[in-house]
């Protein structure tokens, strides 16, 4: 609501005018049913003050205030229903699984035992994803810690340079990222490959510099949706391969015998 | 019991699935038949109801029944998951109708409150953060006091997620805080024996495929609840320019 008053008019208002309004900008459910005297006993304002800041504002008063707080109201809820698409989850539902048969079906899959015994014989493991592609490192970095693999996960990448910069190549990177172009990703990557670190990617890109590097590139299939030129592509068959990848290392536990209960 | 637990399964199969999960310690060592007698069904629908939660049968279902009654058997032991069919599972478990008012609650609702612990709570983070670049914002906590502290000072016109494989615990005490205030409550979970679904306005439920410890349980059901949701309200409330893209093979 603040923002249909002018700033030549608002900077006119004194600070305990102000200050409610910024009251009223935080309560406008309650200022729609509240009278004057409720509104100044809950803004802790006087009915003067807020009379005179609705003058100020070339209102009439508090009860037009009131009015445009309750259209305001109107509009976001008419906006909300208006900007409904007539799109069904049915075909969320379709695109998800037809993204988990893509993935699950992948070649690449059949490179989840080796990317498990790379896991398992790193000297030191460093997870790696950025963006929405964060949560699916982080889900596997919780159970790897589960597991009795601990690990590090970063999200900046100064600390992941850092890592990569000391590697071995008794050591290993796992870098989850959607396109595998973005700077930080490729530079990590870039840096654990010169120190022939072992580099597992989950990407959805095939072609993607990422991939080419990696000497394990699990493929996780996923539409492309930007709205705005946000990046909105669905992060669920990352999620896939990591879970996959945890049953794998869950069967290459070093020490993990028939009949053994796995140390968690 | 909300409409959701009963979308895809008839009232028998509801019935059995019940009985199944309040019998766990038993029926991995009945047959079929066995089974359907105890429940009152018939063998068919033990059938029907393996298939429907993603197994190739009865048998299959009841050694996956085995691993949670015996958490002790060894990892290498393990048949393979098939993670396709968990995942067809979970849609199948919910009614589209559910998963578009979710996405429409988060919409029109001022506050919404996302809670979840531990590995529930990283596939809610990523609801929380695909909802955040998709314009909502939402408020995402673990299910500790802080998040009592934001159910107990939200509005009347405040919305609660909650999540929670097993339906219990700090998930449930927070779920009923909410529904003990009047707001909106929509639960994701694993259990229809739970305590949750009876809190719960929308009740929307997901796979989890046992480990050999409760603890590392998948929670990928749940993040395929999580990700219908960010998807249908991403694009059934959008505005401005959009690219998309099919992936291919």
């Amino acid at each position: 609501m603040i923002e249909a008053f002018r700033d030549d008019i608002l900077s006119t208002l004194t600070p305990g005018e102000l200050d409610f309004l910024y009251f009223a900008e935080l309560h406008l459910a309650e200022i729609a049913g509240w009278s004057l005297d409720q509104a100044a006993a809950a803004s802790f304002a006087s009915a003067p003050v807020i009379e005179r800041a609705c003058k100020k504002l070339h209102l009439s008063g508090y009860a037009e205030l009131r009015f445009l707080i309750r259209n305001e109201l109107k509009g976001r809820a008419i906006a909300a229903q208006d900007g409904i698409s007539a799109y069904r989850t049915t075909a969320a539902q379709d695109a998800l699984l037809r993204e988990a048969r893509l993935t699950l079906r992948d070649p690449s899959m059949a490179l989840l035992p080796q990317a498990a015994a790379a896991i398992w014989q790193a000297e030191s493991l460093v997870l790696f994803g950025r963006g929405l592609s964060e949560f699916p490192a982080e889900y596997l970095s919780e159970y790897l810690a589960r597991i009795g693999r601990p690990c590090r996960r970063y999200l900046d990448p100064p600390f992941v340079y850092r890592d990569a910069a000391a590697f071995t190549d008794r050591d290993a990177i796992v870098i989850f990222s959607a396109g595998g172009r973005t700077i930080p990703v490729v530079k990590a990557a870039a840096i654990a490959k010169k120190n022939r670190a072992t580099i597992i990617c989950i990407c959805s890109d095939r072609e993607s510099p990422l991939c080419k590097m990696a000497g394990i590139a699990l493929h996780a299939a996923s539409d492309t949706l930007s709205i705005n030129q946000i990046d909105l592509n669905s992060r669920f068959t990352q999620f896939a391969v990591a879970d996959a990848l945890v049953d794998e290392l869950l069967r290459e536990k070093p020490g993990q015998k028939a009949g053994e209960s796995p140390a968690s | 019991m909300p409409d959701a637990a009963t979308s895809s399964f008839t009232s028998a199969e509801l019935v059995l699935l019940r009985y199944i999960q309040s019998h766990a310690q038993t029926v991995p060592d009945l047959s079929a038949r066995e089974l359907a007698a105890k429940a009152g069904c018939s063998a068919a629908t033990v059938v029907r109801l393996s298939r429907k939660l993603g197994y190739s049968g009865y048998t299959e279902y009841r050694f996956a029944l085995r691993r949670q009654k015996h958490p002790t058997v060894s990892a290498g032991a393990l048949p393979r998951r098939d993670i396709l069919a968990e995942t067809a599972a979970t849609s199948h478990l919910n009614q589209a109708k559910d998963i578009e008012r979710t996405a429409d609650l988060l919409a029109e609702r001022d506050t919404v409150i996302l809670v979840g612990g531990g590995l529930t709570h990283t596939a809610l983070e990523y609801l929380h953060h695909y909802l955040f670049s998709a314009s909502c914002p939402t408020i995402c906590m673990p299910n500790d006091e802080l998040s009592l502290d934001a159910i107990a000072s939200a509005g009347p016109d405040a919305v609660v997620l909650c999540a929670s494989v097993s339906g219990a615990g700090s998930t449930l005490s927070l779920a009923r805080e909410a529904h003990n205030r009047g707001l909106f409550v929509i639960g994701i979970t694993s259990s229809l024996t739970s305590d949750l679904v009876t809190f719960c306005d929308i009740c929307l439920l997901a796979t989890s495929a046992p480990r050999t410890d409760s603890r590392i349980a998948s929670r990928l059901g749940i993040v395929a609840v999580a990700d219908e949701i960010a998807r249908t309200y991403s694009h059934r409330h959008h505005t401005g320019q959009v690219i998309e893209k099919e992936a291919r093979a």
